[in-house]
This record gives C-alpha cells, sequence and structure tokens, in this order.
C-alpha cells in the first residue's frame, strides 16, 4: 500500500515543485528584446535540410552574438495553423517560411510587411531572379521574399525504371501508363506512380498536373468556376483507373512516396527539386544516390504538346505577430539576408537539391545538370490555381477530397466533379 | 445530511465556501466559454473579421443545406453506435469470463487495463501500424488465411477506416467496461443463482434472467457514458486519418476543429457545436436524471 | 467468492467459453505484443509482406533513434508537468466543493451541483473555441501553465459527482462527534474527512490525469512551441508526418511514451479501481 504513505506534506511538495515547473516552463521566456528574432519553418525539421539549416542557424547565432534567434520547428501540414494560432494568440514571429500557395491566404489575415518597403524594391529586384519573385506579388505589392525556387514536376527513379525495362522517361500520357504496367509487373507490390491522396492540400496541388496536361483547370481567367469540364473528367478518370489498376496505390501522403522511392517502390511520382534530398537522406547512400534521382516532364496527351509544370517556391515572409518589428538591418532583416546569400544558397542546394532564389547563385550555377533540367522543364511552370483566393486552403481541401473520393472509388469521377463544383459554388472563391 | 439544528449559519457560510473555488474554475474555464461558443453560432466570425458579426440564423442555414454535415451527423452516428454497442459486449463477456475461477486470473484482470492506461495517440500509431496497407500485421494475416487476395489499405478505404478506428476505440474502452461489470458481478448473489440452477437454469438462463437484471443499471450507465465519450472522441480519429479518406471518419469533434482552426471559420464551428451538444444531451438526460435524483435523495 | 455464472460442463460449451477468451485476450494483447516485436526488429525485417511473429534478431536501434530523433523526452515531462498539475488542481477543487455539497446546507446547491455535474456533456471542442481566446486574453497560450488550467474542463464535473458520492455516504456521526469535541469545521475536513476520502481522491486524481494525459485537442491548439508540447501532439506531429514511414521507430516511442503511465497505474490500480467503481456506479 504505497500510496496510503502520501503525507499532505508529500503533496505539498509535489504541488511546489510543478508549480515551479510552470514558472520555468513558460513559452515566453526567450526571445523577446528588440534584439532577438523568432522564426517558423518546416524545412528545418525534415530529414533532408535539417543538418544543413542547423548548421546556417548557428552561423547566424555565431555571427549575430547580441541577437537571440529562436527557431521554432513545425511539421508543413501544421505550419498554416500553427502561424495563424500564434498570430491570434499574439506570439511573437518575426520571419515565417511560407508555401508560394498560402501567401494570399496570410495577406488576407493580416500582419504581413511590405518587403519592398522594408528592404527597398531596388535590393529586391536585383538580388532575386524575377520567376522567383513572380511568387511573391500579391495585387501589386511584395509580401515576402523568395528563398527557394523551382516547379514541380516528376521525379523518377532510374533505377526502378531499368530493372522494370523503362528505357527512358514516357512522353506521352499513353507511353506513361504502359511503362507503369511494366514497373508494375516487375515489382508487383510497388506503386508505380506516387500520388499523394491523403492530404487534400496535396491531392488538389498534384492533381493539377493531370487536370492542365488534359487541358482542364478549376476556375477560368476571371475566377468563375469552370470544374465540371469534359477534359476534368478525362484527366480524373484516368487518375481513378490508374488506382483501380493499382498504379497507383491509395493512402498516401507526400512523406510516404519520398520513403517509397527511396525504397524502389515508386518510379514516378510529383516533387519539387528538393526530392534529391529526400532520396540521399532515405536510401541511407548519400549522394551516392543522386544518379538515380531524374527530373522528368510531366507527360503529354499528344506528341508535340508541351508539358506541364507547376511554380513552387518557399518564401520567407517578414510578419509583425505578437509586436515584432522587422527593419532591414535588424536581427530578422539580417537573417532573411544571410539565407538569400549567393554561397549560401549554392551551399543549399549541394546539401539538398533546393534551388536558388537569388541571381547570383543561379548564375554560378549554370553548369549543373539536375539544375538546368529542371529549369528546362520550369520553363512552362504556371502557379497554382489557387495562390490568388483568400481562402485557398479551404477551397483545396474541397477539390482535394473531390479528387481523392474519385481516385479511392467512392465516387465516379462525374459526380466527383459535379460535387466539387456545388461545394465550390457555395464557399465562394474570394479574391484577396 | 447532518441534523440543522447542530449547524449555524457560520457553519453552512463555510460549506458554501469550500464550493467557491470550484465554482469560480467552473465559471471562467467551461460556463462562459461554453455560453459565448452558444452565442457565436448566430454570428459571422472569420479569419478576416475583427468582430463577429450578428447573422442571426444564417449559419445554421447554410449547414442543413450542406450535404457534407449531413454526412457528418450520420458518420458520427456510426462511430457512435458500432463503438459503444462492440464495447459493451466484449467488455462484458470478458468480464463474465473472468469472473469464472481459474488460474492467474488476477493478473490478467490487471494486466487487461492496459490498453486504457496507454496514451491514446499511441493506441492511434498502434492501430495503424496493424491496418498498414503494405506492412501490417491485419493483411498479412488476412492474406496468409485465403480469405483475400490483395491487401486492403484500410487507412485509404471508407469502411476500412471507419473498422480501424472503431476497432482502435472499443480495443481502448473494453476494459474499463471489464472492469465495471466485475464490480457489478461481485455482489451477484449467490442464493439466486442456486436456486435457479436448482430450478433447471442452464448457464443461459442464469445470465439472462440473474446476471442481467443484477448488473442492468452499470450497464445502462456504462453505455451511456460510453456513447458520451464517444460522441466527444477526437485524438484517435484525427491521429489515424484526420477524418478521412475523404471525410469518411470526419465526425462533430473533427469537423469542428478544422472549421475552428484551419479554415477560422468560428461562426460555422460553433453552430455545429450546437447541434452537436444537442445531440449530446439527449443521450445524456436519463443518465442526468439519474444523478440528480441521487443528488436530492441523499 | 463470486457465484459460478457460466458453469456448464458440457464440451461445447468449455471450448466455446475457451474460444471466447482466447479471442478477447488476443483482441487486448497481441497489438502491445505486436508493438513490442516491431520495436525490436531491424527495419528489413518490419517492411515485409509476411512479418516475423517471433524477432529473430532482436535488435535497440528503433529505441535509440527514438530518443535521439525526438524530444520524447521533453515532451514526457511536459506531460507529467500538465497532467499532474491539472490532476492535483482538479482533484483539490473537486474534494472541497463535494464536500461542502455533501455536508452542508446552504440556498442554491442543487441547482449549482446539477448545472456542474450535467457540464460534462458540454464538448470540449466547443468549449475550446472561445476558451482559446480567454487564455489569450489571460497571457496562458503556449504555456503549460495554460494548458494545465484548461485540462480542470474534462474532469471537473465527473470529479465532483463521484467524490460527491462518497461524501455523501460518509457517516454524519463522525463529523457530529468531533464537532461535539469542539473541533472546528476546517479541523474536521483536515484531520477527519480528508484521511477517510484518500482512496476516492486517489481515483479521482487518476481519473483526471488520464484526461490530461490523453488529450490532444487542447494540447494542439493552446501550445505551438515544439519545446512546450505534450506526448499526444508530439508524437502525433514527430511520428505521423515525418517520420511516417518509420514505424520500428514510431513503436519504439509509443513504448516509452506509454511507460510513465502505467508505472503509475501498476502502483495505483487498486486504489483507483476501487474508488472508481464503487463511487460512480452503485450496484
Amino acid at each position: 500500500m504505497i500510496t496510503t504513505r502520501l503525507s499532505r506534506r508529500d503533496l505539498l511538495t509535489l504541488g511546489a515543485a510543478a508549480g515551479a515547473a510552470h514558472l520555468g516552463a513558460s513559452g515566453k521566456v526567450f526571445a523577446t528584446g528588440q534584439d532577438d528574432m523568432v522564426y517558423v519553418g518546416w524545412s528545418h525539421t525534415e530529414a533532408g535540410s535539417k543538418a544543413y539549416l542547423e548548421q546556417v542557424f548557428d552561423r547566424f547565432r555565431a555571427e549575430n552574438k547580441a541577437s537571440k534567434l529562436e527557431t521554432i520547428g513545425v511539421p508543413f501540414a501544421q505550419v498554416q495553423t500553427t502561424l495563424l494560432l500564434r498570430k491570434r494568440s499574439n506570439q511573437r514571429t518575426d520571419v515565417a517560411q511560407l508555401q508560394e500557395r498560402w501567401l494570399s491566404s496570410f495577406v488576407a489575415a493580416g500582419g504581413m510587411s511590405d518587403v519592398d518597403e522594408i528592404f527597398g524594391s531596388q535590393f529586391v529586384d536585383k538580388t532575386y531572379h524575377p520567376t522567383a519573385l513572380a511568387m511573391t506579388k500579391i495585387n501589386g505589392k511584395r509580401y515576402a521574399l523568395p528563398w527557394v525556387a523551382g516547379s514541380t514536376g516528376l521525379v523518377g527513379n532510374a533505377k526502378v525504371m531499368e530493372e522494370a525495362g523503362v528505357k527512358e522517361a514516357p512522353r506521352t500520357i499513353d507511353a506513361f501508363v504502359d511503362a507503369l504496367r511494366k514497373v508494375k509487373k516487375a515489382k508487383p507490390s510497388s506503386s508505380p506512380m506516387g500520388f499523394s491522396t491523403k492530404n487534400p492540400g496535396l491531392t488538389q496541388f498534384e492533381s493539377q498536373l493531370f487536370f492542365w496536361t488534359f487541358g482542364g483547370s478549376f476556375f477560368d481567367a476571371s475566377g468563375g468556376i469552370v470544374v465540371d469540364s469534359e477534359p476534368n473528367k478525362q484527366a480524373l478518370t484516368l487518375l481513378a483507373d490508374l488506382v483501380k489498376d493499382g498504379l497507383i496505390l491509395p493512402g498516401n501522403d507526400r512523406f510516404d512516396l519520398r520513403r517509397l522511392f527511396a525504397q524502389e517502390q515508386v518510379a514516378f511520382y510529383p516533387d519539387p527539386p528538393l526530392a534529391r534530398a529526400f532520396a540521399r537522406a532515405q536510401s541511407g547512400q548519400g549522394t551516392a544516390y543522386d544518379k538515380n534521382v531524374l527530373p522528368v516532364a510531366m507527360p503529354v496527351l499528344k506528341a508535340g504538346n508541351e508539358a506541364v509544370s507547376l511554380q513552387w517556391g518557399h518564401l520567407l515572409g517578414m510578419l509583425d505577430y505578437g509586436g515584432a518589428m522587422a527593419a532591414a538591418d535588424g536581427p530578422s532583416g539580417r537573417f532573411v539576408k544571410m539565407l538569400s546569400k549567393p554561397e549560401v544558397q549554392i551551399e543549399y542546394y549541394k546539401a539538398t537539391g533546393a534551388f536558388p532564389s537569388a541571381l547570383a547563385a543561379i548564375e554560378a550555377l549554370r553548369d549543373d545538370a539536375y539544375l538546368t533540367g529542371w529549369l528546362e522543364l520550369s520553363r512552362t511552370a504556371r502557379p497554382d490555381e489557387l495562390v490568388s483566393f483568400a481562402n485557398a486552403t479551404e477551397l483545396s481541401t474541397v477539390i482535394g477530397e473531390e479528387v481523392a473520393a474519385a481516385m479511392l472509388g467512392q465516387k465516379t469521377p462525374q459526380d466527383a466533379l459535379t460535387s466539387m463544383s456545388d461545394r465550390l459554388k457555395a464557399i465562394g472563391p474570394r479574391k484577396s | 445530511m447532518l441534523k440543522t439544528r447542530t449547524l449555524d449559519a457560520a457553519q453552512h457560510r463555510f460549506g458554501f465556501a469550500l464550493t467557491v473555488p470550484a465554482l469560480i474554475a467552473f465559471l471562467l474555464l467551461i460556463f462562459v466559454p461554453f455560453a459565448r461558443s452558444l452565442w457565436l453560432a448566430f454570428n459571422e466570425y472569420l479569419l478576416t473579421s475583427a468582430e463577429p458579426r450578428f447573422v442571426g440564423l444564417a449559419n445554421f442555414v447554410r449547414l442543413f443545406a450542406d450535404p457534407g454535415f449531413r454526412e457528418s451527423w450520420r458518420v458520427t452516428g456510426i462511430f457512435v453506435i458500432c463503438t459503444t454497442s462492440i464495447t459493451t459486449l466484449f467488455g462484458t463477456t470478458y468480464a463474465l469470463l473472468l469472473n469464472e475461477p481459474m488460474r492467474g486470473r488476477t493478473i490478467i484482470r490487471a494486466a487487461s487495463l492496459l490498453p486504457w492506461v496507454l496514451p491514446s495517440t499511441v493506441t492511434a500509431l498502434l492501430w495503424s501500424w496493424l491496418y498498414n496497407g503494405q506492412y501490417g500485421v491485419v493483411n498479412a494475416v488476412l492474406l496468409w488465411t485465403g480469405l483475400i487476395h490483395q491487401p486492403i489499405f484500410f487507412l485509404s478505404d471508407s469502411v476500412g477506416a471507419m473498422i480501424a478506428v472503431i476497432s482502435a476505440k472499443a480495443w481502448l474502452s473494453t476494459p474499463v467496461v471489464m472492469l465495471f461489470v466485475l464490480a457489478a458481478l461481485q455482489s451477484l448473489p449467490q442464493e439466486q443463482v442456486e436456486a435457479a440452477r436448482i430450478d433447471g437454469a442452464n448457464d443461459f438462463h442464469v445470465i439472462r434472467y440473474v446476471v442481467l437484471p443484477h448488473i442492468r443499471k452499470t450497464l445502462g450507465v456504462m453505455i451511456i457514458l460510453q456513447a458520451m465519450g464517444n460522441l466527444q472522441m477526437f485524438d484517435i480519429i484525427y491521429a489515424m486519418t484526420s477524418g478521412g479518406p475523404v471525410r469518411a471518419t470526419t465526425v462533430f469533434s473533427i469537423e469542428v476543429y478544422r472549421r475552428a482552426f484551419e479554415n477560422w471559420d468560428l461562426g460555422m464551428a460553433s453552430a455545429i457545436g450546437v447541434i452537436w451538444f444537442l445531440t449530446i444531451a439527449v443521450i445524456a438526460i436519463p443518465y442526468l436524471r439519474s444523478m440528480f435524483t441521487e443528488t436530492h435523495g441523499s | 467468492m463470486n457465484p459460478l455464472v457460466l458453469a456448464s460442463r458440457r464440451p461445447v460449451a468449455v471450448i466455446a467459453r475457451a474460444l471466447a477468451l482466447l479471442f478477447l485476450v488476443s483482441f487486448l494483447f497481441f497489438p502491445v505484443y505486436w508493438m513490442m516485436v516491431t520495436a525490436l526488429k531491424p527495419n528489413q525485417q518490419i517492411f515485409v509482406q509476411f512479418p516475423e511473429f517471433i524477432p529473430t534478431h532482436p535488435v535497440l536501434d528503433n529505441f535509440k533513434r527514438a530518443i535521439s530523433q525526438s524530444n520524447l523526452p521533453t515532451y514526457l515531462v511536459n506531460s507529467m508537468i500538465t497532467a499532474g498539475g491539472s490532476s492535483l488542481l482538479t482533484t483539490t477543487l473537486a474534494a472541497l466543493a463535494a464536500y461542502g455539497f455533501a455536508k452542508y446546507r446552504f440556498s442554491g446547491r442543487f441547482a449549482t451541483m446539477n448545472i456542474m455535474i450535467g457540464a460534462q456533456m458540454f464538448p470540449f471542442a466547443v468549449i475550446l473555441i472561445s476558451l482559446y481566446p480567454m487564455m489569450q486574453s489571460a497571457g496562458l497560450l503556449d504555456t503549460l501553465t495554460g494548458l494545465t488550467i484548461a485540462y480542470v474542463v474534462f474532469a471537473l464535473p465527473p470529479a465532483i459527482y463521484i467524490l460527491f458520492s462518497f461524501y455523501s455516504r460518509l457517516p454524519n456521526e463522525l463529523i457530529e462527534a468531533a464537532r461535539i469535541d469542539g473541533a472546528s469545521e476546517i479541523a474536521i475536513l483536515r484531520r477527519i474527512v480528508l484521511p477517510l476520502s484518500k482512496p476516492a481522491l486517489i481515483s479521482v486524481a487518476v481519473y483526471s490525469f488520464t484526461w490530461a494525459w490523453n488529450d490532444l485537442l487542447y494540447s494542439l491548439t493552446l501550445v505551438t512551441s515544439d519545446n512546450l508540447r505534450t506526448i499526444g501532439p508530439g508524437l502525433l506531429l514527430t511520428f505521423f508526418g515525418e517520420m511516417q514511414q518509420d514505424w520500428g521507430g514510431a513503436m519504439a516511442a509509443a513504448i516509452l511514451a506509454s511507460l510513465p503511465a502505467v508505472i503509475i497505474f501498476a502502483f495505483l490500480q487498486r486504489f483507483f479501481v476501487a474508488g472508481l467503481t464503487s463511487g460512480a456506479v452503485k450496484s
């Protein structure tokens, strides 16, 4: 009977200890001074980029002894919620890593600084590549600096292709489906094509590659909903058939696909150039695995069509959450500038495959085959259709859910498109 | 109750004073936030709004026009009914079996509480692994026995995901039901069982006519508590499926969380909360009534 | 000794009972066994379609990775602090109130208490929507203190009810006798009532502890800094996110995360079981 010996004094001691622990464990003891800053992002929590970014943060700390840098790592799927929770709760956040397609939601929520005002538009124009800068403007104002630029097309695994007897990256949809069948035959347990059906946001993002290839889209130029169309139906039918035939195994998220790719269970999947870093980390072979990671153009419907690709990038937003003050020569300004230095971006690229956004860095890497290969594919990159909507997250969830419903066989492609169209109309896309 | 004449006013004031800290905590942490959320249900309150704006019943009108919401009502119903009945059936049967003398009974009883002690995220993680589409042991066993020829991707199938979350929650709660039924069986009157046996009753008769009437009240309370708990269920479902695939496991709690903290539509989230609360209230009334009778009757 | 309910000695009945027991025992224990087996296997034995049921080459790599690659120890400490603190807080508040309700007469006590008990049916997520801005204006968001206080929401109403049932059955004579001896009300509470109610208090403390310990909803929302995360979101975000496919590491982390509660429960289960079953359900 151990517990009967618990005296009141023990309980009081316990209580006092718990109280003391509370005082010591408040989240606000850190990073509140003028010279301090808080950074929120996800890349420094991920296997591919963690080591390098930690090293950069340490370098910043060493060079800025007077400032305290607090870095908060949040898994990708929780970043938007976390940042908005921090905004609502007035928690200091100076710089945030943002996905390019989230920008309008954050601008609509408020608290994003105009980077031209902070750094001067001359500096911004001179430092970054124009394509990268294109991702940062909302209603003519620049709300973020580009950090990692690039595009999302397909990534191919050369080893899996070779083992299945697929000689070269398929150019057309028909050849692509043939290649997938060959892979499935060679590796029955594999998911020849990788596709994120588990996370509605990514499902929506990746599905655009297919909708666009068939000539479809979600919205027309003026923002009207044009979901229910013949090209869209064909694209969605193809996706559903690929699942039905076991050529896409359902229930995966991007993380799963990256690991399956490195385990040689996936031949093709949509990912930006960062894919290489994950393949290095998860194959356990490091840079020796690079030769298997190929940028592959999205196959086209008819030979001669232009392959589609999705604009993609990581941005750095300067926030005023919780009284944070951005200044070009303040800690947050110095931090962002450090991440934009050509030498840092080149190192980051070499460590992870993250494409630089700084002009000088891109210039210096002209001879790199992986980079030039991607850049070639990025020429046709289009922005995510949702970038300009303030309620992009909500819209993206609806589209992703309906696409997944068709792919998982819960609805026919036509029903899914009808329901997608109805639900989008009910929500009402709001431009920011 | 103490005889009133032995207590003076000062003593009653002392009694009242004892309840004040809990009362303050209750008002601040439970009652006021709840009442405020009820009021938000009649407001539009978005990420971009500075202040809630009164819109009357507009949220409810939108809600009932939304097929997605009717779907989450149905999903919640299926989850609550299936989980509650499976848990009750398993827990009661298990208690009856463990009520019989056998070697190691005490150890088995104590160890059986393990699923209930594990953090629920652990439960979710564990069951996601058991049901994994490529390497899960459930698939391995089904393939082995020849019941299926292709692995099933449970968590990406609308029925499979529901089965997965129901079994995880039933696993977690079966021990509790077992515990309470076992406690109720302690006071089962020996004479009644023996009398029934002398009258020629077999085991089923004993269960039907002696045991069940005896544990009826316990079972009733357990069922209502389970149902209320399952109606509130968030952690296991969110961790295993996040409400997916495609809303197939989006119960009320997930729906409210997503609308409130992912889409920042606090008015709509609260409106769903109102409907959800009314659903719980219907189930809770008989239970609360028995509690209230007790508070008055003692 | 309980009366024998399942007494039939017919072979069919004996076999049916054995099968039912086997099924339920496997249902409850196999998942735990599988968690341990997976945690002890090297990766190449985990990612196979037909896994081994007994690991041939057990290794501890997964445990090492679970500790080194995540903030598991921090999450555990945070969970202990918040669950322990809120359990202490809830039990104290509930014990005082339940004793006041059960043994004193003042106007409005039944109405007050019924509303408090009835709050068990308020959905937690709905309370959270408005608790969130209140925590924000009190400056308690993203603090362990705030989370601890918020956890009182879960267990206060049932705790009051369980302890009220207990105190109602405490014989009045004990208290009266002390009063006649001239003991003050506070002395009666401290010297007589609280010592007598230890088992009930422990069971309520364990009950509220498990609520907080299991929570995901509140901790996911009220805390956003990684160093303040508790075990629920900690495991969710680490092992369902980035390390999604690292099942060996995830299972090892799951075992480590379970240990503290299992140990506490192993010590306290006798009181807990007795207190809870006698308090909540009169049979």
